[in-house]
């Protein structure tokens, strides 16, 4: 991982609309029973701004856990929709060890589609270096 | 539907977890991570097999949570999960859940879990839900 942290900054991406087809995809990847209508836990595709700071930290995906994620539902996003997503690198901490460290990185996003915000995510990676 | 604090909300069996099941979410959710689908590349980053993607049960207690909450009667605030231990092919996930609190606004939490055969929790966390009126 890089030592400097631009904590505060923001990565921004556009999706093109999700579409039907792809969430009904969805709903039969995970045995669902409902309508594609509402997803609560969103697709990754919704996260790819995540990924690109995690690209940008160069953190080794051999290291990545994802150890927790929390949405706040605010309006419903609309299938149709070309989707702007907005993550911030919120915070970083490093913990160290004799022989082993842990960074814990915190990115806020917020997804939102036509100017309403319709869901803010927190999503939280542990990156294990050494012998953790 | 009325719910009392403390009352666990009906167990769901999701079933096993396949490779199958793991190719299909990658494609349809876009997480491509080769940890999830690549067995030589997740016994490099030190376990057993491939592992199931945190976000797949994430995906089965929000399912979890709209199958026991509807949306005609309930409406989803907040969604929030802790991936607790690795998930691997063949296990077999149930999704549990409780009812934590209810406020006076009709406002409620459920405490939410999937949980594997062995009955260890694999990811833990919380619904808020505010009551349609």
């Amino acid at each position: 991982m890089i030592d400097q942290f631009p904590i505060g900054s923001t990565l921004s991406q556009t999706l093109p609309p999700i579409g039907a087809d792809r969430a009904e995809n969805f709903r039969q990847a995970t045995r669902s029973d409902h309508s594609p209508g509402f997803i609560p836990a969103l697709p990754t595709l919704f996260r790819q701004a995540e990924f690109q700071w995690l690209d940008k930290l160069k953190v080794d995906w051999h290291k990545l856990l994802h150890a927790e994620q929390a949405y706040e539902y605010y309006a419903p996003l609309p299938l149709d929709q070309p989707i702007l997503i907005e993550s911030r690198l919120a915070n970083v901490r490093v913990r160290k060890s004799a022989a082993s460290s842990m960074t814990f990185v915190e990115i806020e996003t917020h997804i939102s589609a036509a100017g309403t915000v319709a869901v803010a995510a927190l999503t939280n990676f542990v990156v294990r270096e050494g012998t953790t | 539907m009325t719910y009392v604090v403390g009352e666990a909300i009906p167990a769901t069996l999701k079933g096993e977890i396949t490779r199958e099941q793991l190719r299909a979410y990658a494609d349809a959710s876009g997480d491509i991570n080769p940890i999830h689908l690549n067995e030589k590349f997740a016994k490099e980053a030190g376990f057993p097999s491939v592992i199931a993607h945190g976000m797949l049960s994430a995906a089965f207690l929000g399912d979890y949570i709209l199958e026991h909450f509807p949306e005609n009667t309930f409406r989803l605030e907040k969604f929030k999960v802790r991936f607790k231990k690795i998930t691997l092919p063949g296990d077999l996930i149930t999704c549990v859940g409780k009812i934590k609190s209810i406020d006076k606004e009709r406002s409620i939490i459920a405490t939410i879990a999937t949980t594997n055969q062995k009955g260890e929790e694999t990811t833990s966390g919380e619904a808020t839900l505010s009551t349609i009126n």
